[in-house]
């Protein structure tokens, strides 16, 4: 009877404990998606029941006052020119790392590793200054010069896990046949490991799309991301937190979106295969 | 012969592109360290000053707030990840409905972009109508007269609440392929010697994760180091400058302050101390430091 | 390694989706250039005709030079904030009247409010030529006017522009430490006395002259409501807690330097106005939170109906004034006065906030940008500003020529503030025209929370004075 009760505790306390959980991760999405469809009247209360409005959005789009369509458009071009930079070039260098043991891959792919830690603070002066000298600020192709710096790395470490995972007999067969690396790599190992390469474009852009500080200091309007755009929502009055509600949905959705199509190398990825 | 070349050709590219990219600025950066620059005085690189910028930031009092803010922070936000992280991943280990739920849904705040973070977390900790201070003022009576981001350690405090809530789930999902792969038979042996929850996890779990807890622990350090975004837009560095950590003070000065040698010299100084971690991770990974 | 197909075919899928999301928002709202296309047309037919007596009156109104020598050109106009409605209504009139006069077209910009200080600096100390025109707050300007012209002769040269009609506090801050002009008032603000009519009038109350008379009445709001008589705002952002500071500390006779630049604001008429400052908060007269508060913050205290009386820039008239937006009885009930004075010090004194605009060094129009420079500060273009209540994104009380604030009828549509604004910027103060000033403002805020949240005043104040001794030291203020 008394292992009963335990057991029935112990199972509430399981299934609250999971809820506890839920409510820490979503509840400030929920919160924030919630914001974005208040009238104004209601974000500076808790209300939790009001009559949902696409005001803000409209606020935010109609270029009355705001208008974030020129941002959104940016942050694609700026991540997707990233990705289309960044994934090509790991796939070449991930596959010489990865089939050839040669002296000094480890310490590359060492160096490659340890360059994710420098502060990025530290990037961006001597890039601004240098960006400043070419009349390049505020332009994207700086943004993804300088977004492949954190980029770059990454999809290297993640592609090299990918191919590390392929049995290296097929690629040795076709080299018997004749094929040149080259060729083994276009025709037989990059369609073997496409589901990696796509893993890694998706994660790529992410990091890319959500970055901060480089398009903080590189960019001034023409070329200015999601992420600094909502610094427009601190509009000389103060932050209207409704229209930086919606806007931040905006940054939000395509990430989550695209997150859910990696959710099971996001980690891996992240950790460049340290954590599995 | 012609394969060394295909090597070579593949490699290149994006070696070079890592190394311009990141030995650009380690070299350039320093040189600046070096240098006075004001960018308000001088729209070019003034003359070479030693390490009269170095020497300044030992005698500046806001240079040594600034790293014991950092150090503070790293701490909070390290402990708190780790161990919430690892406390969800044992609650959601066990196969249920309502725990795959959840696990699908421990990549979303990490998704979050950081800068959208500190800006939704500022926004719910307001006195007068935050939502998450009215919760607080709810549950803990000492917390109606606390206003969050106005009190040096609570507001560290939050910062790190708004990191940890990106971090912690994501430790948790590491955790949990890292719990999946420990073979249950020795769960299975340690029940049968008659070991209680509380033993299994100190003295089975615990000693068996130690790997996975170190490379994670200096992983969130890392990154907490390195952390930027909250600072700027929840809390501004405030109150006073409590929130100042080494990564904005160098952006202050670099660009507000526009004292570009001064600023090169912080970094270089912040370099230092990312080094020394991204050794232990480094060796923790080859497996020698462990 | 284990990869479902799934999952990439979804992916591809969210890529489709993403991207006709993106063009649905392309497509949804009808792009602006069809208008500025018509004014093209326009504005060739004019040039090729003969200038009409109306348009040639309207020329020699501005002084702009006749037969569109600078036609075709486009200038970019750094500034922030689109949503403000004073730069709405000027933009808008720019690409249609100035437009018509000179064949200038005049691109606003739009950077985000947020890091537009980042930008301009960055911007302006980059000597390059994107920008012809930068428009700046008074505290970031002495780093940028190094890359700014002169134009002190250029506006002695111009009838309808004199210094005379701007409030002295605008006109220095438009100066360098030179003494050469180099930009001049676009943008200002009156640091304003506003208050509850209901709340005074229901407890018998009078509109405080004195920071003294100011405390009376709080403490019959505090005893008599449930609300906060104040609402002060304490918290660190851009430097906006050294407004309500600074207020006390000139009404006392007090100020930032001596004329040796060595910080005197640790003096006794400091420590006393400081002390003052902080009292409201150990008294009650504002809410907790306000330690946290910045402007915006400490404004929406009022228009919540949770404070009695407010002190802030007269632009936030127009929020608390908005029936949409604060809680019941506030709109109409928003009173405004002159800032209070100190009892027995003579005059209130307050900061007199503003945005001189200016000519970039590296202009490649610097002429056509000059030609501009005299049609928007013209007093003609300022009062249209202000009387046009057309919509509410263009309406706005904010002017910053004399005789524009005291025109009888801008009053009349703005409810007598812009008479009243003038009044108090007559006595009004600009802050240290120098380039270290936004590491001061630094030192100065902090200072000022850390005394909120509890600091002792007198060390705080001293530590703060050497601090900003060590910048004034360290920029060569004490060489000679």
């Amino acid at each position: 009877m008394k292992h009963k009760v335990m057991k029935r505790v112990g199972w509430a306390f399981e299934k609250l404990a999971a809820l506890a959980a839920l409510f820490f991760i979503l509840f400030p999405i929920f919160w924030l998606v919630l914001t974005a469809f208040k009238p104004e009247k209601y974000v500076y209360s808790n209300a939790f029941i009001f009559p949902p409005v696409l005001d803000n959005f409209n606020a935010i789009f109609s270029g009355n006052p705001l208008d974030f369509r020129p941002n959104f458009a940016n942050s694609l071009i700026i991540s997707s020119g990233t990705v289309l930079i960044a994934v090509p070039l790991a796939v070449m260098a991930s596959y010489v790392l990865s089939r050839y043991a040669f002296k000094g891959s480890t310490p590359i792919l060492i160096w490659v590793l340890s360059t994710q830690f420098l502060p990025p603070v530290v990037v961006v002066i001597p890039f601004f200054v240098l960006f400043r000298r070419l009349g390049l600020l505020d332009t994207h192709i700086s943004l993804i010069i300088i977004d492949l710096s954190i980029t770059l790395p990454y999809a290297l470490w993640m592609i090299k896990g990918f191919v590390d995972t392929l049995p290296i007999e097929v690629e040795e067969a076709a080299m018997v046949d004749g094929c040149s690396e080259f060729q083994v790599l276009r025709h037989i190992t990059v369609p073997l490991i496409m589901p990696g390469v796509i893993t890694t474009a998706v994660f790529a852009f992410i990091i890319s799309w959500n970055e901060f500080l480089y398009a903080l200091v590189l960019t001034s309007e023409e070329a200015t991301t999601m992420t600094v755009a909502l610094l427009s929502t601190l509009t000389h009055r103060g932050v209207q937190w409704e229209w930086m509600s919606a806007a931040g949905m905006l940054v939000m959705i395509p990430v989550f979106i695209l997150s859910m199509t990696i959710r099971r190398h996001f980690v891996q990825g992240l950790t460049m295969g340290a954590v599995k | 012969m012609r394969g060394k070349y295909t090597k070579f050709v593949l490699l290149t590219p994006a070696l070079l592109v890592v190394l311009v990219i990141t030995a650009y600025p380690l070299i350039n950066t320093f040189t600046l360290s070096l240098r006075e620059w004001r960018l308000d005085r001088s729209p070019t690189p003034g003359d070479f000053v030693g390490l009269d910028n170095y020497v300044r930031a030992f005698g500046d009092r806001f240079f040594w707030n600034s790293v014991q803010v950092t150090i503070t922070f790293t701490i909070i936000s390290v402990v708190m990840s780790v161990v919430i992280g690892l406390a969800m991943a044992l609650i959601l280990q066990k196969p249920s409905k309502l725990n795959t739920l959840v696990k699908t849904t421990l990549i979303f705040p990490f998704a979050v972009s950081p800068a959208l973070k500190g800006f939704s977390w500022r926004f719910m900790l307001n006195p007068s109508w935050g939502i998450y201070d009215t919760m607080m003022d709810a549950v803990f009576p000492f917390a109606s007269d606390v206003v969050w981001l106005a009190h040096p350690f609570w507001a560290q405090f939050w910062l790190a609440v708004s990191e940890v809530w990106g971090w912690a789930p994501l430790i948790a999902l590491m955790f949990i392929g890292a719990l999946g792969s420990i073979s249950p038979d020795i769960f299975e042996s340690a029940k049968v010697e008659g070991a209680n929850n509380y033993q299994l996890f100190r003295h089975v779990t615990l000693p068996l994760l130690r790997p996975v807890i170190v490379i994670i622990t200096l992983l969130k350090t890392i990154f907490s180091l390195k952390m930027f975004d909250q600072v700027v837009t929840m809390t501004g560095g405030g109150p006073g400058r409590a929130t100042q950590t080494l990564n904005y003070f160098v952006y202050l000065q670099g660009f507000r302050y526009i004292d570009m040698g001064y600023a090169s010299a912080l970094a270089y100084l912040l370099i230092v101390a990312l080094t020394i971690f991204a050794i232990f991770y480094v060796r923790a990974l080859s497996g020698e430091g462990i | 390694m284990v990869f479902d197909k799934r999952i990439l075919r979804f992916g591809l899928l969210m890529v489709l989706i993403i991207a006709a999301l993106l063009a649905i928002i392309g497509c949804a709202a009808p792009a602006p250039v069809p208008q500025e296309s018509t004014g093209a047309g326009t504005g060739e037919q004019e040039a090729a005709a003969e200038i009409s007596p109306e348009m040639q009156a309207e020329l020699e109104k501005f002084d702009l030079q006749p037969g569109k020598p600078y036609e075709g050109t486009e200038l970019n106009f750094l500034i922030c904030c689109a949503t403000a409605a004073q730069f709405h209504a000027l933009a808008e009139k720019s690409n249609t009247e100035f437009y018509e006069l000179t064949g200038i077209k005049v691109q606003w910009g739009d950077v985000p409010y947020g890091s537009f200080q980042e930008k301009l600096v960055t911007e302006a100390t980059s000597a390059s030529d994107t920008y012809d025109l930068f428009a700046f707050t008074d505290a970031w300007g002495a780093g940028l006017k190094p890359y700014m012209i002169p134009i002190s002769d250029k506006v002695e040269g111009v009838d309808h522009i004199a210094l005379s009609d701007y409030p002295e506090a605008y006109v220095q801050a438009s100066r360098g430490l030179d003494g050469e002009l180099y930009g001049l008032p676009l943008r200002g603000h009156p640091f304003m006395f506003f208050y509850r009519e209901d709340v005074f009038e229901d407890l018998g109350l009078e509109v405080p002259t004195t920071w003294a008379e100011m405390e009376e009445a709080a403490e019959v709001i505090k005893a008599e409501t449930d609300m906060y008589p104040l609402s002060v705002y304490y918290g660190i952002n851009a430097g906006q807690n050294t407004f309500w500071w600074e207020a006390l500390l000139w009404s006392n006779g007090g100020d930032l330097f001596d004329e040796n630049w060595k910080p005197i604001f640790n003096n006794e008429a400091g420590v006393e106005a400081t002390e003052r400052y902080i009292s409201w908060l150990e008294k009650e007269y504002t809410s907790p939170g306000s330690v946290s508060f910045n402007e915006q913050e400490g404004n929406e205290e009022f228009i919540q109906g949770r404070a009695a009386m407010f002190m802030g820039w007269w632009w936030m008239y127009s929020r608390m004034t908005d029936c949409e937006r604060g809680a019941e009885g506030v709109c109409e009930n928003t009173g405004f006065a002159t800032a209070p004075s100190w009892e027995g010090k003579g005059q209130p004194r307050t900061y007199g906030h503003v945005w001189p605009m200016g000519i970039n060094e590296f202009s490649n129009n610097k002429e056509a940008a000059w030609e501009y420079m005299k049609w928007i500060h013209s007093a003609e273009v300022q009062k249209e500003i202000v009387m046009d209540k057309s919509a509410p994104e263009v309406s706005t009380n904010v002017a910053t020529r004399i005789s524009v604030l005291n025109d009888p009828e801008v009053n009349e549509v703005n409810n007598g503030l812009p008479k009243v604004g003038g009044e108090i910027l007559e006595e009004a103060r600009t802050n240290p025209i120098i380039p270290e000033w936004l590491e001061i403002l630094g030192i100065l805020e902090v200072g000022i929370n850390d005394m909120a949240t509890g600091a002792e005043i007198q060390p705080t104040l001293d530590q703060m004075a050497a601090d900003v001794e060590e910048i004034m030291e360290r920029g060569g203020y004490y060489d000679k």
